[in-house]
């Protein structure tokens, strides 16, 4: 059974209408940021989600730890249907479900001293242990992620980036959860730290069999940390499979350009294939698969029918075999 | 002489109780046409030099020695209002933190017009006009309409691209770019990393790129400059660096990039962490954690010496492992 399961999880972010638009009685415009995400995350394992920025990765990410609420569908954890916002849920489920935020300037407030901001999910429980427990458990995750005790004590200005990166890590890590949603948690990161935050995530797995959603643009953290790969598109999952299935044999036309776009390390400099064609708009998506405009192999049916989800990709070029496996 | 020099820079944070150095002989000149990569750990100091160059060092910080030059006059003792006229107009920053580089109650339209027409003689309606095509250039799908849209209602690689635009609208001479790639996906990043290129090239434009990411630094910068607890440790030309970095941390830095392919269940990582500023270790700063420390090491910081086109701050250089 999946730790979690998302089924059909939309969200649609309302726009305001012109005057024009609403002497005509159009309807109210929207983003359709994340339109019908249906994939489950297995206890312990990784799930990598990778896609273009303003794909919907973080609009997903906030549906799951309920800070959106869904237009449509619904999530279950553990095998219970959840309530939709973070506000209905439970504490014991709040506990059990954390978020690195993409943001770590945003996610922390300036106002507190480190050693609060960490403790806080933990305080706003109800078997909370006392302050002075609290304040131990807080230098122990400073030290857990690279700082030391004595950071608890400042504010997060007096941080580097990549240092609130870690703060905003030990935070999420600091009630003990078993799922942890992480947006981008090294992309403000040297390759050094990110180096020692991705092992620390391992050996979390390891041992206390954490359950991590990835979202990184990194294709190369993604492959080192991932056993799954979710790829998105503007809105939808358009393929889902084991790491070594998608690196080794991408399927859908989307992945296999994003595979492409990978830098290489060696110093040589090269201009870098970028997906070719225009990044589609969220205000106004192309219609059928949202990826036929820029694909190589589309055809007339792309263009008016959305490929659903089977076997792992949303892809007609697929599922009808025009396209070369 | 190069566009931007920066010669010998120290920055202090002074309360009162003490003085503790952040910034320590920091030597670094850009010229036009070139993009310089700056690159290093988490907290290295990175954007305190950035800070620095364009007068926004945030108290307790203060510059307490050393000269920065722009186009061979002098900037570091100029006021507060000289500081503003440069900055934006001949020094544009793209800031590492998007959120705060941008007003959240106006719409992103309202903020560029604003940046645009106080640094460039333009009309709102022209001004709009190269706002629009700003958003194009940074890769904004619908700029026409996301003009109109608030920062809250981009995504943070969208967010991170409005910020980009706001710091090019002035069409300065210097670019210190903070991290600018840094939220972005691949394809995006290449985009911008091309467009970055596009002004050093087109506009003689100097640029500063702050990174950790030193395959940004592999694809984009002519030169790198790698720092470390406030120093910068090797400085060179791009290749000749990531061919064969000499300093330990650089070696150390390069061996712990994960890559496509690579199979080993952990990374290498760099044990320990970088000293705080004010807790740094007698001699070498990298030391404690350097795996080619001989007793020597921690005699006297060590001084740069020149290996070819690189400048190099370490006494064994020779001991570092081609990588
Ligand atoms: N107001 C302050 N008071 C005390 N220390 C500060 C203050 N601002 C920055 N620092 C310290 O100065 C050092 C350099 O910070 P800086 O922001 O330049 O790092 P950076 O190299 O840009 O790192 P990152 O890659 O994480 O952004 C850090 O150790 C930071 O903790
Ligand atoms: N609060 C909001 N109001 C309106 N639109 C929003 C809001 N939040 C996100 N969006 C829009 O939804 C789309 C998806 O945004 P999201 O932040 O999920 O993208 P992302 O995949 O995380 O991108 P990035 O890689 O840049 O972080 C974007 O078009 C964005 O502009
Ligand atoms: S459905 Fe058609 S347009 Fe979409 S990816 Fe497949 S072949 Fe290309
Ligand atoms: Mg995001
Ligand atoms: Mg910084």
């Amino acid at each position: 059974m999946m730790l979690l399961d998302a089924r059909d999880l939309a969200c649609t972010f309302p726009l305001p209408r012109s005057l024009p638009d609403r002497l005509a009685r159009r309807p109210r415009p929207g983003i359709a940021a994340v339109a019908g995400v249906t994939l489950g995350v297995a206890r312990g394992e990784t799930l990598g989600l990778v896609g273009e920025s303003g794909c919907g990765k973080s609009t997903l990410a906030r549906l799951i730890v309920g800070l959106h609420r869904p237009s449509a569908g619904s999530l279950a954890f553990d095998g219970t249907v959840v309530a939709p916002t973070v506000r209905d849920r439970p504490p014991a489920l709040r506990r059990r479900l954390q978020m690195i935020f993409q943001d770590p300037y945003a996610s922390l407030n300036p106002r507190w001293r480190v050693g609060d901001i960490i403790a806080e999910p933990l305080a706003e429980q109800p078997d909370a242990p006392p302050p002075a427990a609290r304040r131990e458990h807080a230098a122990e995750l400073l030290a857990r992620v690279g700082l030391s005790a004595a950071d608890a004590r400042r504010h997060p200005h007096e941080f580097s980036g990549g240092q609130r990166q870690r703060i905003a890590i030990a935070r999420a890590l600091s009630t003990g959860p078993d799922f942890l949603v992480c947006d981008e948690p090294t992309s403000a990161l040297d390759v050094s730290v990110q180096a020692q935050v991705l092992n620390l995530m391992r050996d979390l797995q390891e041992a206390e069999g954490l359950t991590f959603l990835l979202i990184s643009h990194n294709l190369a953290v993604i492959h080192h940390m991932a056993n799954r790969i979710g790829v998105m598109y503007l809105g939808r999952l358009v393929e889902i499979g084991e790491k070594t299935d998608v690196f080794a044999r991408p399927r859908h036309p989307y992945t296999r350009a994003l595979l492409a776009t990978l830098p290489r390390l060696d110093g040589v400099r090269r201009p870098r294939e970028a997906v070719a064609g225009e990044v589609p708009s969220a205000l106004s998506p192309p219609s059928g698969c949202h990826f036929h405009p820029r694909c190589p192999f589309a055809r007339a049916r792309c263009r008016v029918e959305a490929p659903a989800l089977a076997d792992g990709v949303a892809c007609h070029g697929i599922a009808e075999g025009w396209i070369p496996s | 002489m190069a566009l931007l020099e920066i010669r010998d820079l120290a920055v202090d944070f002074v309360t009162r109780r003490r003085r503790v150095r952040a910034l320590d002989g920091i030597s670094l000149d850009i010229d036009a046409g070139e993009i310089v990569g700056m690159v290093g750990e988490s907290g290295a100091g990175k954007s305190l030099t950035g800070a620095a160059v364009i007068g926004l060092l945030v108290p307790p910080g203060r510059i307490s020695g050393g000269e920065i030059r722009l186009d061979g006059q002098a900037i570091t003792g100029l006021g507060e209002a000289a500081m503003r006229r440069i900055r934006g107009r001949r020094i544009g920053t793209i800031f590492q933190d998007p959120l705060t580089a941008l007003n959240p109650l106006l719409t992103v339209g309202e903020q560029l017009v604003e940046t645009i027409t106080t640094h460039l003689p333009m009309s709102r309606a022209a001004a709009r006009k190269r706002a629009i095509a700003l958003l194009e250039e940074t890769g904004i799908p619908s700029a026409g309409r996301r003009i109109d849209h608030y920062p809250h209602q981009f995504s943070g690689g969208m967010r991170q691209r409005v910020v980009i635009a706001l710091a090019l609208a002035g069409d300065p001479q210097v670019i210190i770019a903070d991290e600018p790639t840094t939220a972005l996906d691949v394809s995006v990043q290449a985009q911008i990393l091309d467009l970055l290129r596009r002004l050093c090239r087109d506009h003689d434009a100097a640029v500063l790129l702050i990174t950790h990411d030193l395959g940004v630094v592999a694809e984009t910068a002519d030169r790198v400059a790698v720092m470390y607890a406030g120093r910068i440790v090797e400085t060179g030309p791009t290749a000749a660096i990531m061919g064969r970095p000499r300093h330990p941390y650089t070696a150390g830095l390069m061996r712990a990039i994960p890559t496509v392919g690579d199979l080993r269940p952990r990374l290498a990582q760099i044990g320990g962490a970088m000293p705080r500023p004010g807790a740094l270790p007698h001699g070498c700063a990298f030391g404690p954690r350097c795996p080619a420390a001989r007793p020597d090491c921690t005699a006297a910081a060590p001084v740069p010496i020149r290996h070819g086109d690189v400048l190099v701050a370490c006494r064994h250089p020779d001991l570092t492992e081609a990588a």
